[in-house]
């Protein structure tokens, strides 16, 4: 489902940076290699986030770091290391609390902006 | 060109951006990282992306940031202070380094007063030593500043009756340019209130090595100094980027080494560096470079001069200090290569 305007606003503001939320929310379904989140990071962000491999390292060992993701295996495919991280129990909880929040603020903005009404005036009582 | 050649280059072109990241780290990941990068590069690409490189670059330098620790940065910064200043005085040093540190003679000043005084001058040169407070080596010496370079030859030329001071400066300036000096300069003056106002005026220009100034206040000064010899300022900056970057790499390379020690040992560590910086401060402090010099050491004192870069480190005082700064750094340098004993066994018995 491609990210509505008002969760983008939402991830940017929360405490979570959004591309460490698309990291999480790619490990959700199950354990990926470094590739496979760069590929999953992209198509849950409709094409709009682009993770270098840098920047996805950077934030896998942060994570690592905070004990929200771990290694699950390693492979060896075409010669080619591929090691394969998935969320932890805690890094599951984390990703969750974070997605209700941004739920919690996103029907909040939502209904205020349904109740400022045209040009953002206040609709009379 | 065949994908195998096309994707052996871009691995090594993938694996030099990998250099940016410290070497156990490497180790462990590198493989899974080129792996990640060649799954990820367009088919076509032989050579690493820009942006992909960029990152590599930064992420990999940040890495470096925080296994060497803050503390190593502190240092490095530091050092890098101290090892600019230090650079500066040293690079402007080695430029003056042929000058003659005496004043030029009296001869000489006799003979180059008429190719910069259009007016008759007194057949005699004076010479003035620029004895100065800070300078140490400046003292008992009628020839300038001994150490740094800035001593003067003077001779007193007469102002024709009537002459106004911008007259004057008009001839001096003339006369100067048509014998050959180069970088003819002229500064007024102008105190005092618009009815009566006092004007004093300054030319100076340099040929062959010399500077000559020609003091107008009213009466008529005409000072011989040693110019700054080519390259001053060029050698000046490259010592002072030099400097700079050898601290820096000191300081950071000592704190990362010494870390294979315990808290006892960093503590000392800590100690001998703010020993240093204690020792060179006073130095590199007054040695900050300004238009006239350094900060505490001016030399453009009693009218315009060369400048020289090193005065900080003649200081009373400083100097010792600064040669001083020597015994901590040794035995920085001492404790990174003195080879770490093996931890002590105790042995069991069954």
């Amino acid at each position: 489902m491609p990210d509505s305007p008002i969760i983008c606003i939402l991830a940017a503001m929360a405490g979570m940076r959004r591309p460490t939320f698309l990291i999480l929310s790619a490990l959700a379904l199950g354990p990926l290699h470094g590739y496979a989140v760069i590929k999953e990071v992209a198509r849950l962000s409709d094409d709009s986030v682009h993770l270098a491999a840098g920047t996805l390292y950077a934030a896998l060992d942060r994570l690592s770091d905070e004990g929200l993701v771990e290694v699950d295996r390693e492979q060896t495919v075409d010669g080619r290391l591929r090691r394969y991280y998935r969320l932890t129990a805690t890094g599951t909880a984390a990703l969750a609390a974070e997605a209700e929040q941004m739920q919690r603020d996103a029907r909040m903005v939502t209904q205020r902006l349904r109740g400022a009404g045209p040009a953002g005036a206040p609709s009379p009582a | 060109m065949p994908d195998d050649i096309r994707t052996t280059r871009l691995a090594r072109g993938y694996r030099r951006w990998l250099m940016a990241y410290p070497r156990a780290y490497r180790r462990e990941r590198g493989p899974e990282i080129i792996a990640t990068l060649l799954d990820a590069a367009d088919p076509h690409r032989s050579r690493p992306a820009a942006r992909e490189a960029a990152f590599l670059l930064r992420h990999g330098l940040s890495r470096r940031v925080a296994e060497a620790g803050r503390r190593a940065f502190v240092v490095a910064a530091f050092a890098a202070v101290l090892g600019g200043l230090s650079g500066i005085a040293l690079g402007s040093w080695l430029a003056w380094r042929d000058v003659d540190p005496m004043a030029p003679d009296k001869a000489t000043a006799i003979s180059l007063a008429p190719t910069v005084l259009p007016f008759p001058f007194e057949d005699r040169a004076g010479q003035f030593g620029r004895s100065t407070f800070w300078n140490p080596y400046s003292k008992n010496t009628l020839h300038g500043g001994t150490g740094v370079r800035v001593g003067r030859t003077s001779v007193t030329g007469f102002v024709p009756p009537g002459a106004t001071v911008e007259q004057v400066v008009a001839g001096v300036h003339q006369r100067m340019r048509a014998q050959g000096w180069q970088n003819v300069q002229t500064k007024v003056h102008r105190t005092g209130s618009s009815t009566s106002p006092l004007v004093k005026a300054e030319v100076t220009g340099t040929r062959a090595g010399y500077l000559a100034a020609v003091q107008i206040a009213p009466a008529l000064t005409f000072d011989l100094m040693w110019a700054e010899p080519p390259g001053h300022l060029r050698d000046t900056i490259l010592g002072g980027l030099a400097g700079m970057l050898l601290g820096a790499l000191f300081g950071l390379c000592t704190s990362i080494r010494m870390r294979r020690y315990g808290p006892r040992m960093q503590r000392v560590y800590s100690g001998l560096c703010v020993a240093t910086l204690l020792m060179l401060a006073p130095a590199c402090l007054g040695n900050i470079p300004t238009a006239t010099g350094s900060l505490l050491a001016n030399t453009h004192r009693n009218g315009p001069g060369p400048s020289v870069y090193w005065g900080g480190f003649v200081m009373y005082g400083a100097e010792p200090l600064a040669i001083l700064s020597l015994v901590p750094i040794l035995a920085i340098i001492v404790g990174c290569v003195w080879p770490r004993p093996a931890p002590a066994r105790t042995s069991t018995t069954a």
